[in-house]
């Protein structure tokens, strides 16, 4: 498990546009060019808040990152703030 | 030998853009204001340039690199987060003394990065729009210190820095007038479960060791103590710390304070008077 490169993915994906569009049309694809476990790809693919906060993730990229999701604020806020249980595919 | 005038301490909240019409328009009218009076009386002051302590969001340093402090000597522009009615602007700079402050500070012993080129975030880009531009447009020097993303600098360098570009400013041969913001704060939770939360309580307590100028009521505050009660956006309240140190005997003046949870902030803005 790796917090810097879960961060440095979730940077790319806050910032790059050339990864967000990657990751919209193959987020596997994308993330298979980063030194990720098979787990740190399927958390990022769902969009699982919890745990990538609970692994160090900055949460000013985890809100940046969520907007791939095509969700806004206030759904952050929501998952974020509600039980792990709630946890699904955004 | 330049001088330092004064200050101020002012939020750069980007929903006060991004969510203007989730408040009352009093609350809005209130918090706009503020950033109002603030430019006038940075008008007051007759100030020749600007020097703005923000704080990065992990939008312009990313994990390949993360600096403690970082200047902005050269050409600026931004914001690079723009948003409704935040434009993306080139910003007047003032690189000869923003040269000579990096310099000065170098021989400090302070480590500082500096970027020749930069294109802001809202950070500085909102107290530049809110604040500097009223005042006549005054060309800026903006640092940016690390309490966003771990490690952050530690609130004494904050400090001391200030101090640093306090005696580069007073060392420069010209006559200068230069004016400081602290950009931040004040309680505010980013991202985090509690986002929303604002604590009252805390704000006013930073309020008051402002008031007072007290560089070392800010220093004594341990990092794990300011995120529990104001939230890890509180960590910027050492971008005050910087600007209170750059003043020669501080004392703040409140000009407003709201409470805000739908903007997620406790907004707090103060003058800085140079006794």
């Amino acid at each position: 498990m790796s917090q810097t490169m879960l961060e440095k993915v979730l940077y790319d994906l806050s910032v790059d546009r050339s990864a967000k569009k990657a990751f919209r049309d193959d987020p596997r694809a994308l993330l298979a060019g980063y030194r990720l476990t098979a787990e740190e790809i399927e958390l990022i693919c769902d969009f699982d808040l919890h745990a990538l906060r609970e692994r160090g993730v900055n949460p000013m990229l985890l809100m940046g990152y969520w907007q791939l999701a095509r969700q806004d604020m206030t759904s952050y806020l929501r998952r974020i703030a509600g039980p792990r249980d709630m946890e699904g595919k955004a | 030998m330049g001088q330092i005038v004064g200050g101020f301490l002012v939020p750069h909240d980007p929903l006060i853009f991004a969510a203007p019409d989730t408040v009352p328009a009093e609350v809005k009218d209130a918090v706009f204001d503020a950033y109002a009076e603030a430019a006038r009386r940075l008008g007051e002051l007759r100030a020749d340039a600007v020097v703005v302590f923000g704080t990065d969001h992990y939008i312009l340093f990313g994990p390949g690199c993360l600096p403690q402090a970082l200047m902005g000597v050269g050409e600026l522009d931004g914001p690079i987060d723009r948003m409704r009615g935040l434009d993306r602007r080139v910003i007047p700079h003032h690189p000869e003394l923003a040269d000579h402050i990096l310099r000065h500070v170098l021989d400090g012993d302070f480590d500082l990065a500096c970027a020749k080129v930069l294109t802001v975030d809202h950070s500085v880009a909102i107290p530049q729009q809110l604040v500097v531009a009223p005042a006549g447009d005054l060309p800026i020097i903006p640092f940016y210190l690390a309490c966003g993303v771990d490690p952050v600098i530690p609130m004494r360098r904050a400090a001391h820095l200030g101090g640093l570009v306090r005696s580069a400013v007073e060392a420069w041969p010209g006559d200068e007038r230069v004016v400081v913001i602290g950009s931040g704060g004040i309680s505010h939770s980013v991202g985090e479960a509690d986002m929303g939360r604002v604590n009252v309580e805390f704000d006013q307590m930073i309020l008051e060791l402002v008031a007072e100028g007290d560089v070392e009521g800010l220093c004594a505050l341990s990092d794990d103590d300011v995120v529990r009660d104001g939230g890890n956006g509180a960590l910027e309240i050492r971008n005050f710390a910087a600007a209170l140190s750059a003043v020669p005997n501080p004392r703040g003046e409140l000009i407003a304070y709201r409470p805000v949870p739908q903007w997620i902030t406790g907004l707090g803005f103060v003058e800085v008077r140079a006794a």
